[in-house]
């Protein structure tokens, strides 16, 4: 997914309507047989679309976009979801927002209660714990929530990619990060997302671009085959 | 998939599977990669309706495809691309006796009523709702912060999250397009609904 510098401009220009015919025919076709262009292309196109909503371009631009681009209804429609989003975040703040929205209660709801009994490295070492001032307690506790908040969610995000990842990566340590994107068939960046968050939570570890599943890993994969078996 | 009824269809429909892909799970992606990258491709260039016209392109595709597999031997999706620029082209023919040409974006804007405004922000509300909490605090922290500490915060949060500026924006675009589809299916069920009453 690299872009140089002379490609982003090349892809700007194309969705400012600044190149010639046979130049965009050119781009299109190669869209459809380049799957890295064809993401460059997306991202361009999201950035633009970004900056035209919030009002970050130049006359020039939005005069360019808004006869060419932005025509089509549907490219419009994305102009009006990134306002009315950017306005709906400055009316709420995301700590007002439930962590877990009905939507996403399911059958794995007892696993993930189960789960979050487990304690994460982080809040393993009890004689530290031990000594600090009993008013240290409830920001222990509060830690402890979030760790194990982080957890569930390291794992069931994207629709369990985290476990999923897991389970690859202690069939096979020492894997690297491509090697994982291919095997799972998933999107490199949202991987890479997952990956980062599994070795935050001490379930991965990271070793010279290789990721394996650490005992910590392999310990809350033993438990939830125990759980998923007596469900 | 517009003609899904037409004589022969699901026969069709399986041949231009085995023709993307022998496997039929990554056939099936395939299709779905295809479908995405014309409706793109259609709306790029400025079409009213750029789905019905990559469906109507994959359904041409789907009619010859028996054809298509004996006398084409090259890149499927470039075949695809071939039957889309004759789409588009007809296209253009028929929306060019029907579209004004001041009908600009800024004006389209401009004519959007409260009503339709107040349902999107109510289907936002929702779909927003329906993203894992981590991603929700994504979009959250990407798009917080004033133009000018903008730049400097989507920085930060790419090195928090170890990935790369680009693949941060990736992962953006993907969280937008899930979130623009579940809008869209919010607002059609609530015309439907508004339409039955």
């Amino acid at each position: 997914m690299s872009r140089n510098l002379s490609e982003e401009k090349l892809i700007r220009s194309y969705f400012l309507g600044d190149l010639p015919e046979s130049e965009e025919d050119r781009i299109l076709e190669r869209s459809f047989t380049d799957p890295d262009f064809y993401e460059s292309l997306l991202m361009i196109q999201g950035e633009l679309v970004d900056d035209y909503a919030l009002g970050l371009i130049s006359e020039e631009e939005r005069i360019k976009l808004e006869k060419g681009f932005l025509v089509s209804p549907h490219q419009y429609q994305k102009v009006r979801i990134v306002r009315t989003l950017k306005q709906y975040i400055s009316n709420t703040k995301p700590s007002a927002i439930p962590a877990c929205s009905a939507d996403r209660d399911s059958i794995f709801s007892p696993l993930g209660r189960r789960i979050r009994e487990l304690k994460p490295p982080a809040v393993k070492s009890k004689s530290r714990q031990d000594s600090q001032p009993a008013e240290r307690i409830w920001e222990r506790t509060l830690k402890e929530a979030h760790a194990n908040r982080e957890l569930i969610i390291s794992l069931t995000d994207d629709d369990w990619l985290g476990l999923r990842l897991l389970s690859t990566l202690k069939s096979n340590p020492l894997s690297t990060a491509s090697y994982i994107a291919s095997s799972l068939e998933g999107d490199r960046p949202e991987l890479d997302v997952v990956l980062s968050r599994l070795v935050e939570c001490g379930l991965v570890e990271r070793l010279d671009e290789k990721y394996s599943c650490s005992w910590f890993g392999s310990e809350i994969l033993e438990k939830i085959k125990a759980i998923t078996n007596s469900l | 998939m517009g003609k899904s009824s037409s004589p022969g269809f699901e026969e069709n429909f399986e041949a231009l599977l085995n023709w993307l892909d022998q496997d039929r799970e990554r056939a099936g992606e395939q299709y779905e990669i295809i479908r995405e990258q014309l409706i793109n491709i259609f709306a790029w260039r400025q079409a009213q309706d750029p789905e019905d016209l990559a469906d109507e392109t994959i359904d041409r595709v789907t009619q010859r495809v028996s054809e298509i597999r004996q006398t084409y031997s090259g890149n499927p999706r470039l075949y695809f691309f071939g039957v889309a620029k004759k789409v588009l082209l007809e296209a253009q023919r028929r929306e060019s006796r029907s579209w004004p040409l001041e009908d600009t974006a800024a004006i389209r804007f401009q004519e959007e009523t409260d009503e339709d405004s107040e349902q999107l922000y109510e289907c936002l509300d929702r779909c927003i709702l329906k993203l894992p909490p981590e991603r929700r605090e994504l979009l959250f922290d990407y798009y917080e912060g004033s133009k000018k500490s903008r730049a400097d915060a989507r920085r930060a949060l790419a090195n928090k999250l170890a990935i790369s500026p680009a693949a941060l924006r990736m992962v953006m675009y993907r969280t937008l397009v899930r979130l623009e589809k579940c809008i869209q299916e919010c607002i059609k069920g609530q015309s439907e609904r508004h339409g039955e009453s």
